[in-house]
């Protein structure tokens, strides 16, 4: 079986809430630079499924993490905005200490076992 | 050239735009943001030295199929729905009103033209039941075929319900407003019509009689359609994989339900065959009554056959007891449903027909464990 490039489907949608949620809190963001921004931090190996991203926006905008608002840009594009809440940031740092679980206990088995045989 | 080219990307996208809107499943303010991505895309696929074409090609790939989309975007618990809800229930009640006043019209109208042209005939009454029949059947197969997802009427009644629920009201209101004027003035001719029957002497007293079916088989209709409708919405299932297992009580409600149909189709059809004594529409009620329950029951694998037997002739009785009760309370006389061994016939018919629709159950599923 090949070796996957870039991580699987599954995982990358389960990594999509903290990803959204932690691009936004650099600033406020619209979808299609939300996106780019995850392509470009993980240097193009994860490509959130653009039609996917926005029915999880208004997910998160309906279990009220984030805000939206509608704004025009430079070249009359219209462009809807998201914010996060404040109800975002605590899930988000919920979000953070379960991730870093996951990472620790990973880390934790990946590592090898120091014998002293 | 370059002018050409443009022009080509916002057709391109219109029609793009036109599908998503087409399936109904996403609001003005979703299209516009994915139509924003889109563009946002394309911008910067051009950017690369990408033609328009090819842009528009890779960009809208990229954001997805529409069906993926649309999978996507219904998933979403809208608020929506929540109000769609309560605006079908009033548009079921307001197409109910509007297909009752629409066959009254032409059923009223219909008799009494053709009684103008025809005169008191045989004719002007075969037209009349002929009407009556058509208006029924069109109705039922035309509601049935036309309002359906993949058909063009019914596509443009789900878009309009979801994108303009008020104003699919507000039409389908003014049709019925219509609609009821037509049927005011086409029920004052037609009674103008029975009571020049009736003083005349006509062949055509039947007239009534007539319109009573047609609207028997009006209603037997919509309980129909109601049934098919309802039911695979509330329990997922269609309506006799639904009955196999339903419990007692509302199988008993159900077979009242056919009784009153049957004793309501042959107390019309006695009328016209045999006026004098119409006292064998009970037993012809009964038997056809069990013989649906007990064929429609046939498969059921809750109930076995002694169940079954009595399933089908609990109504009858809870229809008989109630019958005697009132009958004996407010008549003097003694009552027709004790007299000439009434109650046994009743019975015997019923079971008759049971176990005539239980023999052709089983006739139903050797013929089809053989296939």
């Amino acid at each position: 079986m090949a070796i996957q490039e870039n991580p699987n489907k599954e995982l990358v949608a389960a990594a999509m809430v903290p990803l959204v949620l932690s691009i936004l809190t650099q600033q406020e963001n619209y979808g299609y630079e939300i996106i780019r921004q995850v392509r470009e931090l993980s240097g193009g190996k994860l490509d959130l499924a653009e039609g996917t991203l926005y029915p999880v926006l208004r997910k998160l905008e309906q279990r009220g993490l984030v805000e939206s608002f509608w704004q025009t840009a430079q070249n009359d594009r219209h462009r809807k905005y998201y914010r996060l809440k404040e109800q975002g940031r605590e899930t988000l740092a919920a979000e953070r200490t379960h991730w870093n679980l996951v990472n620790q206990l990973l880390q934790h088995l990946w590592t090898p076992n120091p014998s002293l045989t | 050239m370059d002018s050409q080219s443009q022009f080509d990307l916002t057709t391109a996208i219109q029609t793009w735009t036109s599908q998503f809107e087409q399936s109904g499943s996403f609001t003005n303010d979703e299209l516009q943001e994915l139509t924003s991505h889109l563009l946002d895309s394309i911008d910067a696929l051009q950017a690369k030295d990408l033609s328009q074409q090819e842009a528009f090609l890779i960009a809208s790939q990229r954001l997805g199929s529409i069906d993926l989309l649309d999978q996507e975007f219904t998933k979403l618990s809208r608020p929506v729905p929540q109000q769609r809800e309560p605006v079908l229930l009033l548009l079921g009640a307001l197409c109910f009103i509007f297909s009752r006043n629409l066959s009254e019209t032409i059923t009223g109208y219909g008799a009494v033209w053709f009684a103008s042209y025809f005169g008191d005939t045989r004719i002007t009454l075969l037209l009349d039941v002929s009407v009556c029949l058509a208006t029924l059947v069109g109705l039922q197969l035309g509601g049935m075929r036309l309002i359906r997802q993949n058909h063009r009427v019914g596509q443009w009644f789900f878009h309009q319900l979801k994108q303009r629920p008020i104003g699919l009201t507000v039409t389908l209101g003014s049709l019925v407003g219509l609609a009821a004027l037509g049927a005011y003035f086409a029920e004052h001719r037609f009674a103008d019509l029975v009571a020049i029957s009736i003083q005349k002497q006509w062949i055509n007293q039947q007239f009534n009689h007539i319109h009573h079916i047609c609207w028997l088989g009006f209603y037997l209709t919509w309980l129909l359609m109601f049934l098919q409708v309802v039911l695979p919405y509330a329990t997922n299932q269609r309506l006799l994989v639904w009955l196999e297992k339903a419990p007692v009580g509302w199988l008993v409600i159900a077979g009242l339900c056919v009784f009153t149909c049957c004793l309501g189709l042959s107390i019309m059809g006695m009328r016209i065959m045999a006026p004098e004594d119409g006292i064998a529409r009970f037993y012809i009620s009964a038997g056809v009554c069990c013989l649906l329950s007990s064929f429609a029951l046939a498969d059921s694998p809750r109930y076995n056959a002694i169940k079954r037997l009595l399933i089908c002739m609990a109504p009858l009785f809870l229809w008989y007891v109630l019958a005697v009760g009132t009958a004996v309370v407010s008549e003097e006389r003694p009552s027709y449903l004790l007299l000439d061994w009434f109650p046994i016939k009743f019975f015997v018919s019923a079971i008759v027909g049971a176990l005539t629709g239980m023999w052709l159950g089983v006739l139903r599923n050797r013929s089809r464990a053989i296939v």
